[in-house]
């Protein structure tokens, strides 16, 4: 037997020993519970990642239901797949390495399947179950998807086609584009590229608008009694010049021209002339109605438009102001004149699976708001030119800038009788407006053939 | 009080020995009447059977989780080790029939539960491991059961010290990291490729061994001479001075911070052991905090380790980043854990040696962990326990000297893991992968068995003197 004391002294050290684990017990469920929900949040926690590369992302469809992008592939490494290989601007991508864009972007907790149902959660985190994402059917249609890119070809540039009056975009192109099945081996190319392959250039794209503005103002100096389209119009075909650049007519016009044919034939000169009859207030008022002073409302990266300010009214007449606008822009004003002068909001979805896996459709934005009087759309629309009796038309070039290169505009809809689509083309470099018009016109009637 | 804290030890240890107020050797259980001896070996195979089925049921579950189906790639080395358990508990029944019950089954425990950490996080490593494991076991058998081995330890202790530090010496020199990288504390085997060994796992064996059989003289010199005056005390500071400078050496030349802490501590604990002086223990704890602070300003891996723990979180991608993905495996295992094979505990660096406690906290929860320290709680209070009841000061300072060693190095890491003290960088005893670890603490309980049964035979002694 040991001295005296040791049994008192052996006591002591279990005791101070299991005080030492009970501290380590406390440590642990401090971390474990009290901290545990914070830690798991921390954004360095990669625990965090394997539970994103889990996730089962939920599809986009189209209109009719065609799978535009899908999760495959076995459990532990879902792949993304887009079968419309080039539609990259349109729907944008998922890429765990670089993020999201587009539609992926947009409707990303969605997709995700995001929820607030605690017991849902709780449930697939205890039954280590991936999160379930809900799929989402666009306005898009993905045959004219396809048809409007291969017209827009490998010219740069971007097409837009609503279907009227919602508004809802049914195509959009943009050329240089990319194949989002492909993203994570060329991103840093594409990156890289100075074209700007990863740019949405219908939703993103600020071009200068130029003539094309015409439909629209005149629209507003008709609701704003400033002119009638019957008013004889002075030196209609008189040649303008801007930037060292000589711009006239589209057409000739008649010799006791009138508005109306200044608007028929792309004269560029009488809108100067309007800086005498309408003030930058106006003018600017005009613009706005037409929604070409805001951004489109859609859950996209869609550009915001610069400040707009008319600091010269003549150049801002024409186009060649410091306004520059959007292809999707533009064909939503050019809806608005459709439209009985109802200015309608974008529409790029049209049903969302809830939690439960029910379709849920998302209502039309109402009316739309007024952009002008019933009364001026319709005049300026029967105005417009017409091809094959079919499709009402306008086409002009804008000059994009002090190097003298020009981009064309094409805003057409058909059919010329009540609407149901609204297209605009836009072609960076061309030299004339022929490219611009015959991819608009294809689209119009592949379209109309479709749905007839 | 002194009668009550006696009755108090009494109490724990008369569960196994004595019914209530019975003075035969037999105990009534609530079935049947057996003979103490049948008893204590139905308390072995029973504890044995519930660590057989957890271990089993894991086994199972990890092979489940990672495969989908029941591999033998999986539940092979739970198989070897059940028939290892099986061999050593018939060995030790049939020879050394009067050992503690409790041992043997926690040591199955720990070593199963560890085979599938190891399975689950290292599988190239499993086999090494299961052999070590085969070989600890033997030892711990052959040193339980050989009556002579308590009397070879105490007798040939300066050789052993002297191995011990010769050993030590030759890692200083010719110490190698068998990753390539970090502290070279090992020592090639000779004639075996790739096989290393750790000579700081054998001198803790050792140095404990010295320590208990210096303790064990110096109570004689004292008890001698009681009013020994300044001479006493030296016998008390000169060793402390010792091992003080000993640990510094170990961290300046090795930056072992792990061995160093837990050299220091234990003898800490063995000199309050001895003295039952706290003055000692508090100069011990200042001479600690010195070193601490010499080592932060003099020592990269002393400042980081501090730094680290202090304040982790600016740093956790980069030099506090074995801690942080430490506190995110906790925090990933909740309560009740993800489940074996289940969750992500690969992320923290070195999770199968050091942070092997981080796994278990993130696949069993805390409802694991804190079964984990339950099971090194109830080691330390059986080894405690057997160092109360030895006959001799040997034996008792040799038997909670053990003891601390395994039970303050579980503390060290496990506290580590979960930030409640700097990280030393030692490996959870039995869990760990090691083998030069296993194998020392298999002996460590090897001894601790023998011990307690000499324990027991003297307590029937005693009593067939009433």
């Amino acid at each position: 037997m040991g001295p005296m004391g040791h049994f008192e002294r052996i006591q002591k050290l279990i005791i101070g020993l299991l005080l030492a684990y009970v501290a380590i017990a406390v440590a642990l469920s401090y971390w474990g519970v009290v901290r545990g929900a914070a830690l798991a949040e921390r954004q360095d926690n990669p625990r965090r990642v394997e539970a994103e590369l889990r996730i089962w992302r939920g599809r986009i469809l189209d209109s009719e239901g065609q799978v535009l992008a899908e999760t495959t592939g076995p459990d532990a490494a879902p792949q993304r797949v887009y079968p419309l290989g080039s539609s990259g601007p349109a729907v944008g991508y998922y890429s765990f390495r670089f993020g999201t864009a587009g539609v992926e972007e947009g409707y990303d907790a969605v997709l995700r399947g995001d929820g607030n149902n605690v017991w849902e959660r709780f449930w697939r985190h205890n039954m280590h179950q991936a999160q379930q994402g809900r799929d989402i059917r666009l306005t898009l249609n993905g045959d004219r998807q396809r048809i409007a890119e291969t017209l827009l070809g490998d010219r740069p540039g971007a097409v837009v086609l609503l279907t009227l009056p919602d508004g809802a975009i049914s195509a959009m192109a943009s050329h240089p584009g990319y194949d989002p099945n492909r993203l994570d081996e060329e991103f840093e190319a594409l990156v890289s590229d100075p074209r700007a392959p990863l740019f949405n250039r219908a939703t993103q794209g600020q071009y200068q608008p130029g003539l094309a503005l015409q439909p629209f103002l005149l629209a507003g100096a008709l609701d704003d009694g400033v002119i009638a389209l019957d008013d004889p119009v002075a030196n209609a075909d008189r040649a303008l010049q801007i930037n060292g650049q000589t711009r006239t007519c589209t057409a000739e016009p008649p010799e006791d021209a009138t508005w109306r044919d200044v608007l028929q034939n792309g004269c560029p000169y009488p809108m100067v002339g309007l800086a005498d009859a309408l003030s930058s207030d106006d003018v600017a008022a005009i613009l706005s109605a037409f929604g070409f002073t805001e951004a489109p409302e859609l859950p996209l990266a869609v550009a915001a438009p610069p400040e707009l300010t008319l600091g010269n009214l003549p150049d801002a007449l024409i186009g060649q102001g410091e306004l520059t606008v959007s292809p999707l822009q533009m064909a939503l004003a050019l809806a608005a004149l459709a439209n009985e002068g109802a200015l309608p909001a974008p529409r790029l979805v049209t049903a969302v699976q809830s939690e439960t896996g029910e379709w849920q459709s998302v209502p039309v934005d109402g009316e739309g708001r007024e952009a002008a009087s019933a009364a001026a759309a319709s005049q300026i629309l029967r105005s417009l030119s017409q091809h094959d009796a079919t499709i009402v038309e306008f086409a002009t070039q804008a000059l994009a800038g002090p190097g003298g290169s020009s981009n064309a505009w094409y805003l057409g809809l058909a059919p010329a009788q009540e609407p149901r689509f609204a297209v605009v083309v836009v072609m960076e470099g061309a030299s004339g407006t022929t490219g611009a018009a015959s991819t608009g016109r294809a689209l119009l009637n592949a379209a109309l053939t479709k749905s007839d | 009080m002194r009668r009550r804290a006696r009755s108090w030890l009494r109490w724990s240890i008369a569960i196994w020995d004595e019914g209530t107020g019975q003075r035969t050797v037999g105990v009534m259980t609530p079935l049947f009447f057996v003979t103490l001896r049948e008893k204590r070996s139905w308390q072995e195979r029973l504890l044995l059977i519930l660590a057989a089925a957890f271990v089993a049921l894991n086994g199972i579950a990890l092979s489940l989780a990672l495969t989908g189906a029941l591999s033998l790639q999986h539940l092979a080395a739970p198989t070897v080790w059940l028939a290892t358990m099986v061999a050593a508990h018939l060995l030790l029944q049939r020879l050394q029939p009067q050992h503690d019950p409790v041992l043997l089954p926690l040591y199955a425990l720990l070593t199963g539960w560890g085979l599938i950490l190891i399975d689950r996080l290292a599988p190239n490593f499993l086999w090494r491991q299961l052999l070590w494991l085969v070989l600890g076991t033997a030892l711990l058998v052959v040193l339980a059961v050989v009556p002579q081995s308590l009397r070879l330890v105490r007798r040939y202790r300066y050789t052993w010290l002297t191995i011990g530090l010769v050993l030590l010496v030759a890692t200083l020199v010719f110490g190698v990291n068998p990753s390539g990288s970090g502290a070279a504390l090992w020592l090639p085997w000779p004639f075996l490729d790739d096989v290393y060994f750790q000579p700081s796992e054998l001198l803790k064996l050792l140095l404990v061994i010295f320590l208990a059989s210096y303790f064990d003289e110096y109570q004689r010199v004292a008890t001698v001479s009681p009013d020994g005056g300044s001479r006493r005390h030296l016998a008390y500071l000169a060793p402390l001075f010792l091992m003080w400078g000993f640990s510094i050496l170990l961290l300046v030349w090795q930056r072992d911070l792990g061995a160093a802490a837990l050299f220091f501590l234990v003898f800490l604990a063995l000199l309050y052991l001895a003295t039952g002086q706290w003055q000692y223990v508090a100069g011990g704890i200042g001479l600690l905090a010195l070193a601490a602070l010499f080592g932060y300003f003099t020592f990269a891996v002393v400042e980081l380790r501090f730094e680290t723990w202090w304040n982790p979180w600016p740093e956790a991608m980069d030099r506090a980043f074995q801690i942080v993905q430490s506190l995110y495996a906790i925090a990933a295992g909740g309560v009740t854990g993800q489940g074996v094979g289940q969750g992500f505990p690969y992320y923290v660096p070195v999770v199968h040696s050091d942070f092997a406690f981080a796994a278990i906290a993130e696949e069993w929860g805390l409802v694991g962990s804190i079964a984990t320290i339950a099971c090194f709680a109830l080691l330390a209070h059986r080894g405690l326990l057997i160092a109360s009841r030895a006959r001799r000061a040997f034996h008792m300072y040799l038997a909670a000297g053990m003891t601390l060693l395994i039970s303050v190095q579980a503390f060290l890491i496990m506290a580590g893991v979960a930030r409640l003290i700097p990280l030393t960088g030692v490996t959870l005893p039995l869990v760990s992968y090691g083998g030069s670890s296993l194998l020392m603490t298999s002996a460590m309980l090897g001894l601790l068995l023998n011990l307690s049964s000499r324990m027991e035979l003297g307590q029937r002694r005693l009593r067939r003197k009433r």
